[in-house]
């Protein structure tokens, strides 16, 4: 992946340019979420409705870096469709 | 929230009315009401600049278009002056770029009416593509005095 930034997360501390979440001023994996915020974030008003899960889901499986940012893009594009 | 200078003198106009009789009608707002995600701050009387259709963000355009709507959300009545979104609002595939604001506007066609915005301080969150970006429950909040 180039032209990334690398964040902290702010649950685990490691920098990476991995997809993360952005919870106002907290960033997170989106496997480092706690209870609380996963079912918020998946309990959305989304822009893409039911992208949030799959996504979390998805890292939660063990998909990070350029595989889970290539799921996600997946993700969006069958929503179009 | 803060509101937009239109806004405002919408809701002044209705609740400072020298009419006779009758009911009192503010100016009308289109549902659904939408949330959009800007890179610069708004101010009262001017929108910050709004991310660009990109990814899994659309940007606001005339009717329901873009943003991302609030149907559903603010499930609790006003209590004690004030009002809160109860389900959180998020952007997945996010463009990159910087979160710096966020403004609420309406459906109507043409041109959406702005409403709230947040304002300073700016996010200034740094924003990779593909990220998800949320605002939390009760983070957008409304007061009157």
């Amino acid at each position: 992946m180039t032209d990334r930034a690398a964040l902290r997360c702010d649950q685990c501390g490691q920098v990476d340019d991995h997809p993360k979440v952005h919870i106002g001023e907290v960033t997170k994996h989106h496997d480092c979420l706690s209870y609380q915020e996963r079912e918020m974030v998946m309990g959305s008003n989304e822009s893409t409705p039911g992208a949030a899960a799959q996504i979390v889901e998805a890292c939660e499986g063990g998909k990070r870096g350029a595989e889970l940012l290539a799921f996600i893009e997946q993700v969006h594009v069958d929503e179009v469709k | 929230m803060a509101k937009a200078t239109t806004y405002a003198n919408d809701v002044l106009d209705h609740a400072f009315n020298g009419g006779a009789s009758g009911t009192a009608a503010i100016a009308t707002y289109t549902l659904p009401f939408k949330v959009k995600f800007l890179s610069t701050l708004s101010t009262a009387g001017t929108a910050g600049t709004e991310w660009s259709t990109s990814g899994g963000y659309t940007q606001t355009a005339g009717g329901s278009v873009g943003g991302v709507s609030l149907s559903g959300n603010f499930s609790s009545a006003a209590s004690a002056a004030s009002k809160a979104n109860t389900t959180a609002v998020t952007v997945t595939n996010a463009p990159a770029g910087t979160w710096a604001d966020n403004e609420i506007c309406d459906s109507t066609a043409g041109t959406n009416k702005r409403m709230n915005f947040k304002g300073t301080p700016s996010l200034a969150k740094t924003v990779n593509a593909g990220d998800t970006c949320t605002i939390a429950i009760g983070s957008l909040t409304g007061s009157e005095t």
